[in-house]
C-alpha cells in the first residue's frame, strides 16, 4: 500500500492542473477542487489507518533506487496524523471561500488563480510532512512558499502588496538559509536522506553538530515564527483574503513546528540543546500573548495568540521525552483546527459587521447568535477551559514538563517555562474575553451609527479605497463593505468548530495515536527499525 | 575534505552584495540581492561536493572515486530553477506594486509603535463607555 504516499502528494498537483486547464469554467473548476480535496483526505485518512492500525511505516523509494540513491517518502504515524488534520483543515476552509466567492461573485477569490495555487499549496504541505530526504522537504516547503506568496497577494491591492513583501523577503532569506544548511550538512556528511544524516552526524564532532544543527534551527525558527523571529508573521497574514489567512494561520507555522521536531527527534537527536529551545519557547509564550494584549483588530490579535501558542508546542518539543512529543503533537492537531477556525469566524464577523475591531464591533450577541456560539466555543478551546482540546493538549504539556527527570535540562528552568505556560493561558482568556465583552456583550454605543448587515450583493473593494487602506497607520480601524455571510462559510467554519469540539470527545483515541507518535520519534533507531521493517533494508 | 579557494571566495563576494542589496527598501534591488544571494548559495552547494572529477558518466576504465559528485549539481538545478521562479513572480509583484502605487519602495505595514498607544486609549474608552452602559440596566439590549 505504500503507492498513497506519492499519492497524497500527486492527487493535488494533478487536480491544481485540471483546475488551471479549466479556468473559463468556474463551476467545473470549483467542482475538480473539491473532488480533489475530499480525495486526499480519503488517501491521507486511509494512510493513518494502514501506518497505525499496522504498526508500521510506508515507505516508497523514487525509482526504486534504495536509499542512499532514491529519495525517500515516508509516512510514518506523526506524518499520517498531520496529513489527515491538514487534509480536513484545508476542506473545510476551501468550501469557506467557495461559499465567499459565490456570494460575491469572486470578489475576494478572483479569477481563474486561486483554486490552482490552494491545490498546489496543499501539495507542497504534503510533500514537506512525507519528505524522509533533507532536500526533498526543501522542495515541499518552496512549494507551499511560492504558492503562498500568491495567495497573500491576492488581487493585487497596495495593502497587500505591501504586507506581502515583507512575508516574501523574510520567507525567501529563510529558505536561502536552510539552503546553505542543506549544504554543510551534505558537505559534512555526503547525503541528505534523513535517516543516514542521522546516523553519520554521531561520528562529527561536537562543535560541528551544533553549527550544524542551529543553522538548522534557525531556518525552521523563522517559518515556525519563533521569538525573536516571529515578527513578520503578524504584519503578513492580517491583510489576505480570511480563507487564506484562516489557512496560512493553521498550516505553514505548523509545518516549520514540524521540521523542528523531525530536527531534533531525529537529525541531531544525539546534540543536545533542550534549555535553548526552552529559553525561546519562554520569549515565544509571553512575548506572544502581550503583543496580543496590546491589539484591537481581531485578526492581528489572533496572529499574536498563534505565535505565543507555537511556544507551547516548543516547549514539548524541548523536553525531549515521549510524553513532551506526544503532548506536543497533539497540541499541534489542536492548534491547526483551532487557529483556523477562529480566523474563519474572524471572516463572518468582519462580513457581518464591516469590521473586525473591537472598537468598532458592538452586540454580536444579540444580533447574530449563531457566531456569537461558534466564537464562544472557540474561546473557551484556545483558552485552555476544561474540559476542551486546548486545556488536554496544556495538561499533556505541563504533566510531561512537571514528571520530567533529566539531568541535561536544569529543573528551575523547566519550572520557569510551566509558569510561562500558565501566565500567556490566563492571558489569553483575558485577551479573549476581551472580544467577548467588547465585541459580542456591549450594548450599542451612542454615538455608532447602526450597521446592521444589508445584503450589498456583488461588490468589490476599488483599488481607490484599498490605497486609501493602505495609508490608515492601522489596520485595526479598516472598515470593510458589509456583505451577508453565505450558508456555505457558515458551514465551513461550523465544520471546524465540531472537528475541535470532536478532538475534544476523541481525545483518548488521539492521544493513543500521539502517544505511539512520540515512541516512534522518541530516538532515531526506533525510527528507523520501523522503517527497516517495512522496507526490509539491511543498513542505510 | 578540503573546498577550493575560489568557490569560497566567489560565495562569499555574492552573499555579500546581496545582502547589502537586500536590506535596501526599493524593491527592484531586494530582487537582485536575492538573485546575487541564490549566486552564492549555489557556489556553496558545489563547494559542498568536494573535490573535481570527471564527468558522472559511466566509463568502463575509470574507478569510482574518479567521478564528481553529480547530487550537488541536481541540487543546483532545482535550486536554479526554484530561483527563476521566484524571480517571475517578484518580477510580476515589482511590476504590479509599480502600477498601483508608482513606486518602488517596501512601506511600513501597520506600524506597531504608532498605533498601540492609539489602540490602547481607545479600547479603554470603549471599555469605560460599556461599563458606564453596563450600570444602567435599562439600556441593556434595546438597541437590537
Amino acid at each position: 500500500m505504500s503507492f498513497l504516499v506519492p499519492l497524497i502528494v500527486l492527487i493535488p498537483l494533478a487536480g491544481a492542473a485540471l483546475a488551471l486547464s479549466t479556468a473559463a469554467r468556474p463551476r467545473l473548476q470549483i467542482v475538480i477542487t473539491v473532488v480533489t480535496m475530499t480525495c486526499s483526505t480519503f488517501v491521507g485518512a486511509l494512510i493513518l489507518s494502514i501506518v497505525h492500525f499496522g504498526n508500521k511505516a510506508l515507505v516508497v523509494f523514487s525509482s526504486g533506487f534504495a536509499a542512499p540513491f532514491g529519495i525517500a517518502l515516508v509516512a510514518d504515524r506523526l506524518s499520517a496524523l498531520l496529513l489527515v488534520v491538514t487534509s480536513v483543515v484545508l476542506l473545510a476552509v476551501l468550501i469557506f471561500a467557495i461559499g465567499q466567492g459565490l456570494k460575491d461573485g469572486d470578489a475576494e477569490t478572483p479569477v481563474s488563480i486561486f483554486y490552482p495555487t490552494y491545490l498546489v499549496l496543499a501539495a507542497g504541505v504534503f510533500n514537506a510532512f512525507v519528505a524522509g530526504d533533507l532536500f526533498n522537504l526543501f522542495v515541499g516547503f518552496e512549494v507551499l512558499l511560492i504558492s503562498s506568496f500568491v495567495l497573500i497577494t491576492l488581487r493585487g491591492t497596495l495593502l497587500r502588496l505591501n504586507a506581502g513583501m515583507t512575508y516574501i523577503a523574510v520567507s525567501l532569506i529563510s529558505s536561502i538559509i536552510f539552503l546553505i544548511a542543506i549544504a554543510f550538512l551534505f558537505a559534512a556528511t555526503g547525503t541528505v536522506n534523513m535517516v543516514a544524516i542521522s546516523q553519520r552526524v554521531k561520528a562529527l564532532p561536537e562543535n560541528i553538530q551544533l553549527f550544524l544543527h542551529l543553522f538548522l534551527l534557525i531556518a525552521f525558527a523563522v517559518k515556525a515564527a519563533l521569538f525573536p523571529l516571529s515578527f513578520w508573521l503578524p504584519d503578513a497574514y492580517p491583510s489576505a483574503p480570511a480563507p487564506v489567512t484562516a489557512v496560512f494561520a493553521g498550516l505553514l507555522t505548523k509545518v516549520g513546528i514540524y521540521s523542528i521536531l523531525r530536527t531534533e527527534s531525529l537529525l541531531f537527536a544525539y546534540n543536545d540543546i533542550s534549555a535553548l529551545l526552552i529559553v525561546l519557547a519562554i520569549g515565544t509564550m509571553i512575548f506572544g500573548i502581550l503583543g496580543a494584549a496590546a491589539q484591537a483588530g481581531i485578526r492581528r490579535m489572533l496572529s499574536f495568540i498563534l505565535i505565543s501558542h507555537i511556544g507551547y508546542m516548543l516547549f514539548g518539543i524541548a523536553l525531549g521525552t515521549p510524553a513532551g512529543w506526544s503532548s506536543a503533537i497533539f497540541y499541534m492537531v489542536h492548534h491547526i483546527l483551532i487557529q483556523t477556525g477562529l480566523f474563519l469566524i474572524t471572516g463572518l464577523i468582519e462580513r457581518h459587521c464591516g469590521s473586525a475591531s473591537i472598537i468598532s464591533i458592538y452586540g454580536l450577541r444579540y444580533s447574530s447568535v449563531l457566531i456569537s456560539f461558534l466564537f464562544f466555543i472557540s474561546m473557551l478551546n484556545i483558552s485552555g477551559v476544561p474540559p476542551f482540546s486546548g486545556f488536554l493538549g496544556k495538561l499533556g504539556i505541563f504533566l510531561a514538563g512537571a514528571t520530567l527527570q533529566t539531568s541535561i535540562v536544569p529543573v528551575y528552568l523547566v519550572w520557569a517555562g510551566l509558569a510561562a505556560g500558565v501566565i500567556a493561558n490566563i492571558l489569553t482568556l483575558y485577551v479573549m474575553l476581551r472580544v467577548w465583552l467588547l465585541g459580542f456583550l456591549r450594548p450599542k454605543p451612542e454615538h455608532a451609527e447602526s450597521w446592521q448587515a444589508e445584503d450589498t450583493g456583488t461588490q468589490s473593494i476599488p483599488i481607490a479605497t484599498a490605497r486609501h487602506l493602505a495609508e490608515d497607520p492601522n489596520l485595526a480601524t479598516i472598515t470593510l463593505p458589509k456583505a451577508q455571510n453565505s450558508r456555505l462559510m457558515i458551514f465551513a467554519s461550523i465544520l471546524i468548530v465540531v472537528a475541535s469540539v470532536a478532538l475534544t470527545v476523541f481525545a483518548g483515541f488521539v492521544y493513543n495515536i500521539t502517544n505511539a507518535a512520540g515512541l516512534d520519534v522518541w530516538v532515531p533507531e526506533v525510527y528507523i527499525d520501523i522503517i527497516k521493517a517495512t522496507t526490509g533494508m539491511k543498513n542505510i | 575534505m578540503s573546498v577550493d579557494f575560489a568557490l569560497a571566495v566567489g560565495a562569499f563576494i555574492f552573499i555579500f552584495c546581496g545582502i547589502y542589496l537586500i536590506l535596501d527598501k526599493a524593491i527592484t534591488k531586494i530582487i537582485l540581492g536575492f538573485l546575487w544571494i541564490s549566486g552564492g548559495v549555489n557556489f556553496i552547494l558545489l563547494a559542498a561536493g568536494g573535490r573535481l572529477g570527471i564527468a558522472p558518466i559511466f566509463r568502463s576504465n575509470a574507478r569510482p572515486e574518479d567521478y564528481s559528485d553529480p547530487l550537488p549539481q541536481a541540487f543546483i538545478l532545482t535550486s536554479i530553477v526554484i530561483t527563476f521562479a521566484t524571480a517571475a513572480f517578484l518580477l510580476a509583484f515589482l511590476y504590479r506594486s509599480w502600477c498601483i502605487a508608482r513606486e518602488d519602495t517596501v512601506r511600513e505595514v501597520a506600524d506597531d509603535t504608532v498605533a498601540v498607544d492609539v489602540v490602547a486609549e481607545e479600547v479603554e474608552d470603549a471599555e469605560s463607555e460599556y461599563a458606564q452602559i453596563a450600570n444602567d440596566p435599562v439600556d441593556r439590549g434595546s438597541h437590537s
